[in-house]
Parts: structure tokens; sequence; C-alpha cells
């Protein structure tokens, strides 16, 4: 198993390294540059080529990417928009966005696991028909949308505050109702974040627990007469939960990367708003910062996904 | 036993009813017993019909029911009416036009993104399940590459970074798609390949295109069918993600996606302006979702 986590995280570097220089490439080549975002036109031409010496914009291609690479390690990466070092701006969206994540994939496990058992074990009934149509509609959502049907709701029928993590100018409430409030701030955002991952994961859970629920193994537990309960919630959906295991591991990017459209629309000041914010200014060292972050999520998740899913199930192998 | 009954049946037919009998029938049947499916089949029909008719009688100057540009203030934010039916926008256009003239942007983004990626899918995948070793190597390091990008994220900062357009958003969303495509192809060509009527067409001196266009990829490529159609779903979903934080089908041209972008500055005063094109979308996308089940449980041998 040490030997299988070694190698693949060895394999995972070139991968690493691909993904920086193709983003990198794609970001400074497309045409425009992060100047015309930052000055004003009427900046005289020679002081414009005093910025793009700072920022190194006048070196060859693969200079810049030799001088990112070098900062990013070291953590001297500053972003062009506002000078500030790059990993310090990230940490401090850090708490925000994992905060919402962590709430959301409570969310998510706790109604979407039940929810899945629940229609596999009443599978064909009228229940099953509904959760197998409100899955599918909450696949189709776009979230966005359904987010602004819920302000409009929140703001609207019951005048309820929704943007940012607390009410704005209200000052020197009580502890317990400052709790709340922020309770009530994260809540909205949580549960757009979670709605099309509730509805995708009860569909696996359900088509996981149907499946076990073929088996012989359970058809020999019914045989031996044991109680229908048993049958279900002992051997059907230990086994049943076996493939769920590794969502935990698909789940970490999102846990961290956050989600650009529910922290725009919430004004939410996560990692994902800083994104949207350093593609809209084109800051090039924060874009490639985090993309090359979410990349190795992505590759640590899949990781943890594989090993996971090796722990649970003893059948399965790396060799 | 039953299966040599059914053996039988089949024979039976096949020989007695020779142009009756076919999988593609078969196919259909099966198909058709699946009622959502079907719906959804029927409404992205009649989304196709409305939105190409709209836009072709709109290239004759025919406008239904309005020019889906033609401003009136007088009119500007019209509540839902029998004149205008799902109301007007903030510059007095009818919101029923736009919608009716922005179908098509949203189908067209789905059907070649997602064209876009089952070609390449396809052929990156033929290529490296058909020759394997070190081509295979490469090209599955680049799928775990294209994989292991953040796709919205990606998407989203080449979209903003070639100024966004029609032809930028089909191709950036479709260049991210293709890599479970690919995956699939791979594995299906590599236990094909070892097949005696594929090692019977090599011993015949046939080309590898050849043995690859004809002989492995109609074995291959009806499951493609599938993560096709949920695949055109996906793509909806993306441009109007992208739309809605301002880099997708750019306007004057309506799009679904940026009717709701325009439409959220006046939320609380015009209502309709958000529901109607996230209706529409929520529609769209829920048939494709629904046809690309359907068309699973019927290709899926399991579930028979």
């Amino acid at each position: 198993m040490l030997i299988f986590i070694i190698r693949r995280l060895l394999q995972s570097i070139p991968v690493l390294f691909g993904i920086t220089i193709i983003s990198f490439l794609m970001i400074h080549l497309a045409p425009g540059s992060p100047m015309g975002q930052l000055m004003d036109p009427k900046v005289p031409p020679k002081v414009m080529e005093e910025w793009r010496k700072l920022f190194h914009l006048d070196e060859p291609l693969y200079v810049q990417y030799g001088l990112w690479l070098k900062n990013l390690v070291t953590g001297q990466l500053k972003s062009f928009k506002d000078g500030r070092p790059v990993l310090t701006k990230i940490k401090e969206r850090l708490p925000a966005t994992l905060l919402l994540n962590i709430v959301a994939t409570l969310i998510i496990f706790s109604v979407a696991i039940p929810l899945g058992i629940f229609s596999a074990t009443h599978r064909y009934s009228i229940a099953d028909h509904v959760t197998t149509t409100l899955a599918f509609v909450g696949i189709s959502l776009p979230s966005f949308w359904i987010a602004y049907l819920l302000i409009l709701v929140a703001v609207k029928g019951f005048g309820l505050p929704v943007l940012g993590v607390r009410t704005f100018g209200l000052e020197g409430l009580s502890p317990s109702e400052s709790f709340f409030d922020r309770i009530w701030h994260l809540f909205l955002p949580a549960l757009i974040a979670s709605i099309t991952e509730i509805a995708s994961l009860s569909r696996y859970m359900r088509a996981s627990m149907i499946e076990v629920m073929q088996q012989d193994y359970i058809r020999t537990a019914r045989a031996k007469g044991l109680e229908e309960d048993e049958v279900k919630y002992r051997h059907s959906l230990r086994n049943a939960l076996l493939p769920i295991i590794t969502i935990f591991g698909f789940l970490i990017p999102g846990l961290i990367g956050g989600s650009v459209i529910t922290e725009s629309v919430f004004a939410w000041p996560g990692i994902g708003q800083l994104g949207y914010q350093s593609v809209l200014s084109r800051d090039y060292p924060t874009i490639m910062t985090l993309t090359t972050i979410s990349a190795i999520l992505v590759l640590i998740g899949n990781l943890v996904a594989d090993v996971l899913y090796a722990w649970a199930d003893p059948r399965i192998r790396y060799d | 036993m039953p299966g040599q009954i059914l053996e039988y049946d089949m024979i039976e037919k096949e020989s007695l009813e020779t142009e009756l009998y076919s999988p593609f029938r078969e196919f259909l049947k099966d198909f058709r017993k699946n009622k959502p499916a079907v719906g959804g089949a029927l409404v992205i029909v009649f989304l196709f019909v409305v939105a190409f008719t709209v836009w072709f009688l709109g290239q004759l100057n025919i406008y239904f029911p309005y020019d889906p540009n033609e401003t009136d203030m007088t009119i500007k934010l019209s509540p839902p009416s029998l004149k205008h039916p799902l109301g007007t926008d903030q510059l007095g256009r009818d919101v029923l036009a736009r919608m009716l003239h922005g179908a098509r942007i949203s189908l067209l983004v789905g059907f070649v993104a997602v064209g876009i990626a089952v070609t390449v899918g396809i052929l990156v995948g033929s290529i490296a399940g058909y020759f394997g070793g070190w081509i295979d190597n490469l090209l599955m390091r680049m799928v775990d590459a294209v994989i292991s990008f953040p796709s919205f994220f990606l998407i989203l900062t080449v979209v903003a970074l070639l100024k966004p357009s029609f032809w930028n958003v089909m191709i950036v969303i479709g260049l991210t798609g293709w890599t479970g495509t690919a995956r699939f192809i791979r594995a299906e060509f590599l236990s094909l390949k070892e097949r005696e009527f594929v090692q019977a067409a090599h011993a015949l001196g046939v080309k590898s295109s050849r043995i690859i266009l004809l002989h492995l990829l109609p074995n291959a490529l009806m499951p493609v069918l599938v993560s096709a159609t949920l695949g055109v779903a996906g793509a909806i979903l993306t441009e109007a993600g992208l739309s809605f934080l301002g880099f997708g089908v750019q306007p004057p041209q309506p799009t679904w996606g940026n009717i709701l972008t325009e439409g959220r500055l006046y939320i609380f005063d015009a209502w309709w302006l958000t529901l109607f094109p996230g209706l529409a979308i929520l529609i769209t996308v829920l048939s494709f979702n629904l046809v690309g089940e359907g068309l699973r449980d019927v290709l899926d041998p399991r579930s028979r």
C-alpha cells in the first residue's frame, strides 16, 4: 500500500508540472495584458514600461515561468493587483471557504445517504418516485438561479438579510444574536452549495444499495431467516456504503477550492470569490497559484479516494 | 432451459421475419417503455423545432411574437400580461421573444461543445487503446492532467482572457470535457482488440485505420451516446453559469443565461426576468438528463 501511495505521488509530479505549464501558457498567451486593467489610459507609455519591468512581463515566457515557480515555492509571489503576497491573500480567504464547505458537506451526507437508503429499500414506491424526480430536478438546477429565487423569497417575503457573512451595520448585538445572525448567513449558501451534490449522491447511494440487495449473500441472509431490518441495515447497508466512502476523496478539491458561483451570489469572502476577482483583474500570479492549488487538491483527492476504498474493502488491492 | 428457448425463439424470428427484427427496433421498443425519457425526448424535439423555426423566420425578418431586440422604453419592466406573456425587460424588450431566440444558442452550445468533446475523446481513446505502449502511456498522462484541471475555474479563466464569445465558450467547454469518453473508448478497445473478429481482420491484413473505424468503434459507440447526452445537459448548465458571471455569449444576442444575468439587477422589481429563463434552462437540462438516464437503462445489459 505504501509503495502504491509513493508511486502515485511520484506519478503526480509530471502531471502537476504539465498542468502548471499549460495553464501558464494559456494565461500568458491570451490577448490583452494585466496592465490594461491596472492602469489609466492616460498613464504615459514610459511608466507602463516600468511597470511591465517590475512585474517581469517583458521577459521571455520561460523566464517568467521560472520566476513564478521560484516565487511560489519561496512564498514571495506577489499579486499584480495590490502587491500583497498571494499566499497571504489565499490564507485570509481560507476560513470562510472551509466553514461554508464543511457545513455543506455535512448537509450533503446527512441528507443524501438516508434519502438514498430509503429510496432503495422502498423501491418503486410513490416515495421512491418522488425522491427520484426531485433528484433529477436537483441535478438539472442552475445553482445561481435557485440561489436568486431563495434570496428573492427571503428578502421580499421575510425581509431577511442574506449577503455576506453577517448583517452589515448591525453592531453591538449580543453574542447569541450575533451567533444566530452568522448561522443564518451561512445557511443559504451552504444549502445552495449542497443541492446538486445531495441529488447526485442520493442517486448513487440508491443504486449502490439496490445492487447490494440483489447479491447472493443477501438472499442467503434472508433464507436463513434473519429479520428484514437486520438484512437491510447490517448486511446490505455496510456493503452499499463502501463505494460512497470514495466520495470523501472527491469532495476535498471543492472543500478548499470553493465555488465561484455560490460565493459570488452570496458575496461570501472565500477562495472562489478571490478566483473570480483575480480573473476579472487579470491577476496572473493569483490565478496561477489558485489553479495549481486546485490541481494539487484534485490529485490528492483522487489518491485519498483510492486509498480509502482499499482500506474499506479488503478485496481491492493495488499491487 | 429458458435461455435456450429464448435463443431458439430469436432464431425462429430472425429466419421468419428478417425485416422485422433488428437491434435498433429492440432498442426503440425498450426506450419507449421508459416514460420519463420519452417525455424528455419530446421536449427536446419540441425545443429544436421551435428554436429553429423562430430563427429561420427571423432570417426572413418575420418575428414571432416580437423582434427580440426591439426596445420600447414606455413599457420597460412590465409584468407578464396577455400582450407580453412573460413580461418585458429593462429596455422594454419582450421576454418571450428573447427566450425563443435564445433557445437556439443554448442548444447549439450544448451540442457543439459535446460534439467537440466526443470527437477528441474518441480520437484519443481509440489511438491509446488500439496502439497501446508508450503512445497509450503518454495520452493517458495527458488525460490525467486534463482531469486534474479545476474545470469550471479553468473554463472561466480561459473564456475571460480570450474574450467571451459564442465560439470560445463552446470550444473551451468542449476541450475540457473529452476525458471521460477517451478513457471509456480506450478501455473498450483494450478488451475488443483481443477478440476473434478483430484478430481475423488483422490476419486478413486489414489496415489499422479500417479496423478502428469499422470493427472496433461501432462496438464501443453506444455507451458514448449516454455520456454525450448527459454531457449536453452539463454543457448547457456550464454556459448558463458562465453567462451568469458575465463571460457567456454576449448581449445583444439573447441567451437564457444572459437574460438571467441582466435580470438579476432588477430581481426585486421584475421577478419574471429571473424566473422564466431559469425555468427554461431547468426544463431543457432535465430533459437531456432524463433521456441520458433512459438510454443508460436500455443499453445496460444488467437492467434487462
